[in-house]
């Protein structure tokens, strides 16, 4: 049973061809490689039966929370206090947005309500496959209500990042610490009142760091310091209202500014480290049905 | 070939880059082994020569298809060929040095893995360089990448000894000497 002399001729071609048609598609520009997403999407659906449990494994040998992870009931406690500190800020801040936008516009206009807000839990099937790429794989997609930008946490509160691509069944987290993913603005928490604004920037070991604004104090009053544990939470307008609050990480190093005597330098670590994790929240908005109409 | 026997390994070893990974990085640059290129490594040591290639383009393809690269301004893309072509050119070193190798050392499987990462990496890192030479909008720092995945291909080096311990004992699920076999047969006839 020899192959015929054409199909051997045919199948020798293939080969340069194939080799061809990759340097092209190696070196084409990115806007015409939006068909290798489908492909992509397929590979990551075919291959997380596998990456799945072992991203489980190791996220149980090499536990994204440092220390290892404390008891189940302990641990849902701290999740419960965690979320409604969380809350409790967001609604503080939202209370005082709001009463700041009424003495604006001297009251009288109707408020759209906030949306409500259904959390999903899915399980991280596997990284990029490549060292440049800090993507997290997430099995949750558009069947599930997950869009480009929604809100991605870990443990509660923990903001992991946000969506940059949703596909059928699966996708693509990026996380705050992730070099591209830009600065970030949270408000460090000197106090239950409230604290300082600082604009924080992924620094590509885990970490972000930027400035911590020290506002002007009125005379006699001390201006509070920024130190060590100090949580750091999400205040920024970019991202959704439900995200606010939401704890970026805890302050692991300040340093002194050497250009601005008013600032200080911080370095933020998120509590978990956020390439381990094996399981992620997804804060989807649910949309609203009911247009208006009755029973 | 068997190649359903290679399908089912290459996707055990896609999911342990893409699933442990992670776990593995070190330092601060995150240095992480691959487990598809001893694969490859593994095939071209035994395979003939055209086989051993078509199984290098095909580890290449899967792994480029799982890179997610971000792109300036939001997003990722998916770029079909780097590593394709550097798993192709990796192979090819392992074909032409495979004469004085001794195929079933694990060691020569840690040894070619660390090379074949080593050529596959440049391969990568001038197809992504060239691509930021035109304008595409990627974020890819080449210097630097270079010197990371350097590293990286040393640590490809541990995960193929590692992976040898397991791929040596299936060489005969491979059906590598059936093939080899089967062609001195039909040169015979």
């Amino acid at each position: 049973m020899g192959r015929r002399p054409g199909q051997t001729a045919a199948s020798r071609r293939l080969l340069p061809i194939t080799i061809a048609a990759l340097v092209v598609l190696a070196l084409v520009p990115v806007r015409f490689m939006a068909f290798a997403g489908w492909f992509a999407d397929l590979s990551a659906v075919v291959a997380a039966p596998v990456s799945q449990p072992l991203r489980a494994l190791a996220a149980w040998v090499a536990p994204a929370r440092a220390g290892g992870s404390p008891p189940e009931q302990v641990a849902e406690l701290e999740q419960q206090r965690d979320h409604y500190a969380a809350l409790y800020h967001r609604m503080r801040d939202e209370n005082a947005r709001l009463r700041e936008l009424v003495r604006q516009l001297q009251g009288g206009i109707a408020l759209n309500p906030e949306l409500p807000l259904r959390l999903y839990t899915a399980s991280v099937v596997g990284a990029s496959s490549d060292l440049s790429s800090p993507l997290l794989t997430v099995r949750a997609g558009r069947r599930h209500g997950v869009e480009r930008n929604t809100v991605a946490t870990v443990a509660g509160v923990q903001l992991l990042g946000r969506v940059d691509r949703a596909a059928e069944r699966l996708c693509y987290v990026r996380p705050i610490t992730a070099p591209e993913a830009g600065s970030i603005i949270g408000t460090v928490m000197v106090s239950d009142e409230g604290g300082l604004l600082c604009r924080l920037a992924p620094v590509g070991d885990g970490t972000l760091r930027g400035d911590a604004e020290f506002p002007a104090s009125p005379e006699g009053r001390p201006t509070p310091e920024v130190a060590p544990g100090h949580l750091v939470r999400l205040s920024d307008p970019v991202w959704p209202p439900s995200a606010q609050m939401l704890v970026i990480g805890q302050i692991e190093r300040v340093e002194p500014a050497p250009d601005a005597p008013l600032r200080r330098v911080i370095t933020v670590r998120p509590t978990v480290r956020l390439e381990r994790v094996s399981e992620v929240v997804l804060r989807i908005l649910q949309e609203t049905t009911d247009e208006g109409g009755g029973p | 070939m068997n190649w359903l026997t290679f399908a089912i390994v290459a996707w055990f070893a896609l999911g342990l880059e893409l699933g442990l990974r992670p776990a593995l990085r070190l330092g601060p640059e995150a240095l992480a082994p691959s487990f598809v290129l001893p694969l490859a490594v593994f095939v071209c040591l035994w395979a003939p020569h055209r086989v051993a290639l078509w199984a290098c383009l095909a580890c290449g393809l899967i792994v480029d298809l799982t890179w997610r690269h971000p792109i300036s301004g939001g997003g990722a893309a998916t770029i079909v060929g780097p590593y394709a072509l550097g798993y192709l050119l990796g192979g090819q070193l392992v074909l032409t040095l495979r004469g004085v190798l001794i195929r079933g050392n694990p060691l020569t499987m840690a040894v070619m893995s660390m090379l074949a990462a080593a050529v596959a990496h440049v391969v990568v890192v001038a197809a992504m360089t060239v691509r930021t030479l035109y304008g595409d909008p990627i974020d890819f720092a080449p210097a630097s990448e270079l010197l990371v995945r350097l590293g990286a291909s040393a640590y490809t080096g541990v995960a193929g000894l590692a992976l040898s311990l397991l791929l040596i004992p299936l060489t005969p699920a491979f059906g590598f000497q059936q093939q080899a076999t089967h062609r001195r047969i039909a040169r015979r006839s």
